[in-house]
């Protein structure tokens, strides 16, 4: 009896997984790792992707991640010709291994009940429109699910004639916060999310993966 | 190769040493049983708010540990890791010593790894709702957790091969084959995607490849095979009748060990790895057809002639469901892997939605089976209300259908809706809501009915009341009976 020899069950068992394992991940990290590094620029002294620093930046993506905004927002924008991310403007390109160089924990995603996020600080690179929309997306779509995140914001109490203080949010009119007695204020963990949003912008040209046609822009 | 013949050769056990084998698993089959039930129900409190923010997307907007983001994390995590691990990892043990016809070895070890396992996937939830998680799906928590999780599946896969080892000598059965891989399989992929995510064994976009190989495998190497286990004994215990084909049963697992493994990657079309990376993954996704296609007939011809005990047997009930959903999921694994499909389906709220039918559906439904006809013969009482346990079934098997159905209905409907650029990606989220709802329903359901199977649990631990027992009818009585 074939499967009555333990070393048999063993064999495929372990063998199984292994294989598989060796063959969608050892492989393509000893593929990637001898194909890929960084793009410099000699005359700005860039690099594209820019090698990780300690900074706002890891932070914001840090919460990005504990914050589980990956439920319902991916990083990957699908190639010219496969759905509709190029046409909506979500990306000139594909996403390709070499934008996630320095990516480590992927929060590339799976599911989208939200817009792709791969080039958002390109397509919207204002840091007080993602201020008030982390405070309110409503206020900016009225047919936006995305959560409120009031607790990324601080309520400050005005004084009698009192002017609210420079960052504070400026709340559109009619809207149930605005007030001249309260200033909305955005907190420490809100701009470093948002400069790591605006650091999101994967426009770089790259050879493997060529623009696509221009298309306008959602 | 017939089922029949290397029967005969074995020495069965007798009622006394199998009441003696089921001592012997008593404490921890019945503490993993029993805190697993208790995570289901805590998953699906968090599930439903989670799904319920959805259309309320104001819900403690004030309140970081409740953000939707968080909630939601915690949901897969607890789903999975608590109900679904230590539910499986029941049912396994038990099977484990009853099928080797020995005591199960080293309880203390199995019941040791139960308790570090519940502390690590307490410590694990708060840590998710403070913002610790990783994000990364199956794979919330964070290292350290980790680190405790996979101590405990390494100390389960011992005592359970310890256990397989001093089976009496003869025929192997299928559901053992399933056993011996799910409980190595799982430490093992669990070990390799922590490997990729936190020890350097992949960096970039390869960790996203780490992460589709993992989120295919703990369905097809944990999940489903442990229900396959106990879909191989409990069908022919049940119903009395062998094995349809021993070949079969044979092909389903050799490809599945071999083929089905490859296919997380299928996941990754069009993304950021080189093209050859998703394309095995679609074929191994494809490949899952000929396990679940084997396992689906060889069921169906076992019990053919036999459906009629269906409505005597809610073991057998639950069996069958879940095998259904078994068939179901692996179609639509292999569906979605199409590229053509794919293009409208991926990244859509479908791929949620299968996972769910596995999760749910045939999972869920095998577990409670099996809990069913093993918790009495461990306490040694019998269910004390046959309403509560129809309630009970009825509620999952109906919160099954409900999430996956209009999950994967809504993430066609959603993605047809986005492959147009003409619709904002709020619009075609907004057009999905009604299958959101479906999903909070379905949620709300399955909660309700485990909330019935805890009031059935209770029973099982605590002194029963003075008065007299209900009567239990004839059918459920049969259904119990070995």
């Amino acid at each position: 009896m074939l499967m009555n020899h333990t070393a048999t069950l063993l064999t495929i068992v372990l063998g199984g997984a292994l294989v598989s394992a060796a063959g969608l991940i050892a492989v393509p990290e000893w593929q990637l790792a001898a194909e890929l590094e960084p793009i410099v620029d000699e005359a700005s002294q860039t690099s594209y992707p820019a090698p990780p620093v300690r900074d706002e930046l890891a932070f914001g993506r840090a919460d990005y991640r504990g914050l589980g905004c990956v439920t319902c927002h991916t990083q990957q924008t699908r190639r010219p010709g496969f759905g509709s991310d190029h046409a909506r403007g979500w990306g000139e390109r594909q996403t390709v291994a070499r934008d996630l160089l320095f990516d480590e924990l992927p929060v590339v995603g799976w599911q989208r009940l939200g817009p792709d996020l791969a080039n958002i600080g390109a397509r919207q690179p204002d840091a007080a429109w993602h201020l008030l929309h982390l405070y309110d997306p409503r206020a900016i779509n009225a047919d936006s699910s995305m959560p409120s995140y009031r607790f990324l914001f601080e309520r400050r109490e005005l004084g009698a004639g009192e002017p609210p203080p420079l960052e504070a949010l400026i709340l559109p009119d009619g809207h149930p916060d605005a007030s001249h007695a309260v200033a909305i204020v955005p907190t420490r963990r809100a701009h470093n999310l948002v400069a790591y949003l605006l650091s999101l912008d994967r426009s770089h040209p790259l050879a493997e993966a060529p623009f696509a046609p221009a298309a306008p822009l959602e | 190769m017939s089922a029949a013949a290397p029967l005969a050769a074995v020495a069965m056990p007798t009622a006394a040493e199998r009441a003696a084998i089921d001592r012997s698993c008593r404490g921890p089959v019945l503490l993993f049983a029993f805190s697993a039930v208790a995570w289901f129900v805590v998953h699906a409190i968090i599930a439903v708010l989670a799904s319920h923010q959805v259309h309320a997307p104001s819900l403690f907007a004030d309140t970081p540990w409740l953000t939707h983001g968080r909630l939601s994390s915690a949901a897969f995590a607890t789903l999975m890791w608590g109900w679904a691990g230590l539910g499986g990892v029941a049912v396994g043990l038990w099977l484990q010593a009853r099928l080797a016809g020995a005591p199960l070895v080293a309880g203390w070890l199995a019941a040791s790894a139960g308790l570090v396992w519940n502390l690590a996937l307490a410590v694990g939830l708060v840590q998710i709702l403070v913002g610790n998680g990783s994000g990364v799906t199956w794979l919330e928590f964070p290292p350290d957790v980790n680190l405790a999780l996979g101590l405990a599946m390494v100390a389960i896969a011992v005592c359970t091969l310890a256990t397989y080892a001093r089976r009496r000598p003869g025929h192997v059965y299928v559901s053992q084959w399933y056993l011996f891989a799910a409980f190595l399989w799982l430490p093992l992929c669990f070990a390799v995607a922590n490997a990729a995510l936190y020890g350097g064994a992949a960096s970039g976009a390869v960790q996203a490849a780490a992460v589709a190989w993992f989120g295919h495998n703990v369905l097809t190497l944990w999940v489903t095979p442990i229900a396959l286990a106990a879909l191989y004994y409990f069908i022919p215990k049940v119903s009395g009748r062998p094995i349809a084909s021993y070949p079969l049963a044979l092909l389903g697992f050799w490809t599945l060990a071999a083929f089905a493994t490859w296919g997380g990657t299928a996941s990754l079309v069009g993304g950021p790895l080189p093209a050859w990376v998703p394309t095995v993954g679609v074929v191994g996704s494809v490949l899952l057809l000929v396990p679940v296609i084997t396992v689906g007939l060889n069921q169906h011809l076992t019990l053919l002639g036999a459906f009629h005990l269906l409505e005597r047997s809610v073991v057998l009930r639950c069996m069958v469901i879940g095998g259904v959903a078994y068939t179901c999921y692996g179609v639509l694994v292999a569906l979605l892997a199409l590229r053509s499909v794919a293009e409208t389906t991926q990244f859509t709220i479908a791929s949620s939605g299968v996972m769910h039918l596995a999760l749910y559906g045939c999972l869920s439904l095998i577990v409670i089976g099996g809990l069913y006809y093993l918790i009495p013969r461990l306490t040694g009482r019998a269910w004390h209300h046959a309403g509560l346990i129809r309630l009970h079934v009825l509620c999952t098997a109906a919160g099954a259908i409900t999430v996956a159905g209009s999950l994967i209905v809504g993430g066609w409907w959603q993605g047809s809706l986005l492959a147009d650029p003409e619709v904002s990606a709020a619009a075609a989220t907004n057009a999905a809501l009604p299958a959101l709802w479906g999903r909070s329903m379905g949620v709300l359901a399955i909660l309700i009915g485990q909330l019935a199977f805890v009031r059935l649990l209770w029973r099982q631990v605590l002194p029963a009341p003075q008065r007299a027992e209900v009567e239990l009818p004839a059918a459920v009585r049969a259904a119990l009976a070995d």
